[in-house]
């Protein structure tokens, strides 16, 4: 099956899959910028949800979805442990040898938990359900600077052939005998192998900028974007960002920040 | 027709190209290579004192073995490899020009379709020359629109190029440098590892351009469209071996040996039938020339073809087949 990120891009079938680029990106990029941050744990369990709730209108398979947020949610799980471990102020509630879980720390790790997973399922269901170069085109009009987006746009597109190249070569591999057991000559030939591709990466780089040039690239931008926003757009993207704020407003209450301005 | 006729014939070809060369001697060529010699690192020889001119409108196609030098030749012709005072276009060097002036005057389509489609969709890698031209919005797209069309693929618009198979990416990068509308367009072996439908699209593409006015330079490994795809042929093996129609290249045996060429299929077969007496004037290079060559004989001779053979028909086979490198022993 394929599950790559944009298998489900043309499914088209979805609320989410048909709504506006430019209010997708912004709004998933003002919700993910805002759950990055929020203090209060019922806001990280409610941006949670939310997320969920664009994966279901997106109508985007759970096993899609769970696939897709499966590497960076380790990686996540792995800072979320060390966090759990690091001790902290308040009552123990575990201890295993000389490290305990206190109250505070079981929070923090819990919160970081949460609002990063609720991120990636945010990111996810965008890019799961509008094309990349739509999306590179509305950072465009979003006036994301012209390099980085061009690091972007060519991150995405090699990443592709790099893949197949890997491909390839582990083929060659295989139909040369090669059996991955667990020995030296194995990691060697590993090793081998990504050596080549590193090679492979830096003569392709090469190339592609021989063939800029050949194009006539003088590092102004070279993109065309045609994106309308309609008074609905607005609406969503204004709705978006309201929810974004107010995710904040319990933790700015509880600190006084929020009584302090009213006071 | 025997080989001597043969050999006049061609002899009267090669006149007519000498004559036309004489008249094309007053017009200005549009790209000039002066005494180029490059030496890649470590002091190996890839060009040696390569000089020739080519006129507006001509289609020139660049022979010779893996590794004469021909991608180089091509990567000094925009200027990616320095080269002062070597190539001119139209009269100026090639290496004083901007990027934009550069553009402008030639295109190069490389061998490697993956290189050179480098941006998000087939729209925005076909805009992309356009737009470094400074055009306005609305040129880059009519040419954008102009260069798909040309291409035949305009319902490829919006998809990613990581998505398309070989032939379609030839195809865009194709309309990708047509839309920069160059006066000289260079094709690193657009032909390549295409299936017979696609090359067939290729080529009825650079012959469109080329009736347009455009000058087309390719280099290919792809004898059998050889007569189809260019009027002169200049084989390259570091140095510029020989120059000729394509008639003239494949007319040469000890020629193609030298450089690991071959004439074309058909050019080959009908020598073989010549020595058992299909009697032609001319030797056709291509299907199409074939297929005339039979109607007009078959229309001479009442609807029949004759052959037999003769006391050295089999010897004159046998040094025919020696000669298209084939093994002498499957002859017996």
């Amino acid at each position: 099956m394929d599950t790559g990120i944009d298998s489900y891009l043309y499914n088209n079938t979805s609320v989410i899959h048909r709504m506006n680029p430019m209010t997708k990106v912004v709004a998933v990029l003002a919700m993910v910028i805002s759950v990055a941050i929020v203090k209060d744990i019922n806001m990280a369990l409610f941006a949670l949800l939310l997320s969920i709730l664009m994966i279901i209108a997106a109508k985007l398979p759970i096993r899609f979805v769970i696939k897709r947020i499966w590497s960076p949610f380790l990686f996540i799980l792995l800072f979320a442990a060390a966090l759990l471990l690091s001790g902290g102020e308040g009552e123990i509630l575990w201890s295993i040898g000389f490290l305990d879980i206190t109250a505070e720390s079981a929070l923090n790790a819990a919160l970081i938990l949460i609002r990063a997973t609720a991120a990636i399922i945010m990111i996810t269901a965008l890019l799961a359900t509008t094309r990349f170069d739509i999306i590179v085109k509305v950072l465009y009009d979003l006036k994301m600077p012209v390099f980085l987006l061009q690091i972007l746009m060519f991150s995405y597109r090699y990443i592709f052939v790099f893949s197949d190249e890997l491909d390839n070569m582990r083929n060659s591999m295989a139909a040369k005998g090669f059996r991955p057991k667990l020995s030296m000559r194995m990691f060697s030939s590993i090793a081998n192998m990504l050596g080549m591709l590193l090679i492979k990466s830096f003569e392709r780089g090469d190339e592609v900028y021989r063939s800029m040039i050949a194009k006539g690239y003088t590092g102004k931008p070279t993109i065309i974007t045609e994106n309308k926003m309609y008074a609905k757009d607005y609406i969503f993207v204004s709705f978006a960002l309201l929810i974004a704020v107010m995710i904040h407003i319990p933790a700015l209450t509880q600190s006084g920040i929020l009584t302090g301005i009213a006071g | 027709m025997g080989f001597e006729e043969m050999t006049e014939t061609e002899n009267g070809k090669s006149e007519n190209c000498e004559k036309q060369s004489e008249a094309m001697d007053e017009v200005t060529p549009v790209l000039s290579v002066k005494n180029l010699t490059y030496h890649y690192p470590k002091n190996k020889m890839a060009l040696d004192d390569v000089s020739f001119d080519i006129y507006p409108g001509e289609k020139v196609a660049v022979v010779g073995p893996n590794g004469a030098g021909k991608t180089t030749l091509f990567l000094h012709m925009n200027s990616t490899i320095k080269s002062k005072g070597h190539i001119f276009i139209n009269g100026k060097d090639v290496a004083d020009m901007n990027p934009t002036q550069r553009v402008k005057e030639v295109g190069i389509m490389f061998a490697d379709p993956d290189n050179q489609l480098f941006m998000p969709t087939v729209f925005d890698d076909v805009a992309f020359g356009p737009l470094n031209l400074g055009l306005s919005k609305e040129e880059v797209e009519q040419r954008v629109e102009e260069a798909m069309a040309m291409t035949g693929i305009s319902d490829l618009k919006t998809r990613v190029p990581h998505h398309l198979s070989l032939g379609q990416k030839k195809k865009v990068v194709l309309a990708s440098i047509i839309s920069m509308k160059p006066e000289v367009l260079v094709l690193d072996e657009p032909t390549a590892n295409l299936d017979p439908k696609s090359k067939r699209d290729v080529l009825e593409i650079v012959n469109k351009l080329n009736a347009d006015g455009m000058t087309i330079i390719i280099s290919t490994h792809d004898v059998n469209l050889l007569s189809e795809l260019a009027d002169k042929v200049f084989v390259l093996n570091k140095r510029i071996i020989e120059t000729g129609t394509p008639r003239d290249i494949f007319s040469n045996p000890g020629l193609l040996e030298e450089n690991n060429l071959e004439a074309s299929d058909i050019f080959k077969f009908f020598q073989l039938l010549s020595s058992i007496g299909f009697d032609c004037e001319e030797l056709p290079l291509s299907f199409d020339d074939a297929v005339n060559e039979i109607l007009t004989q078959m229309e001479e001779s009442g609807g029949h073809i004759h052959l037999h053979t003769h006391e050295h028909s089999h010897e004159e086979m046998i040094k025919l087949r020696k000669e298209f490198q084939y093994r002498i022993e499957r002859i017996d």
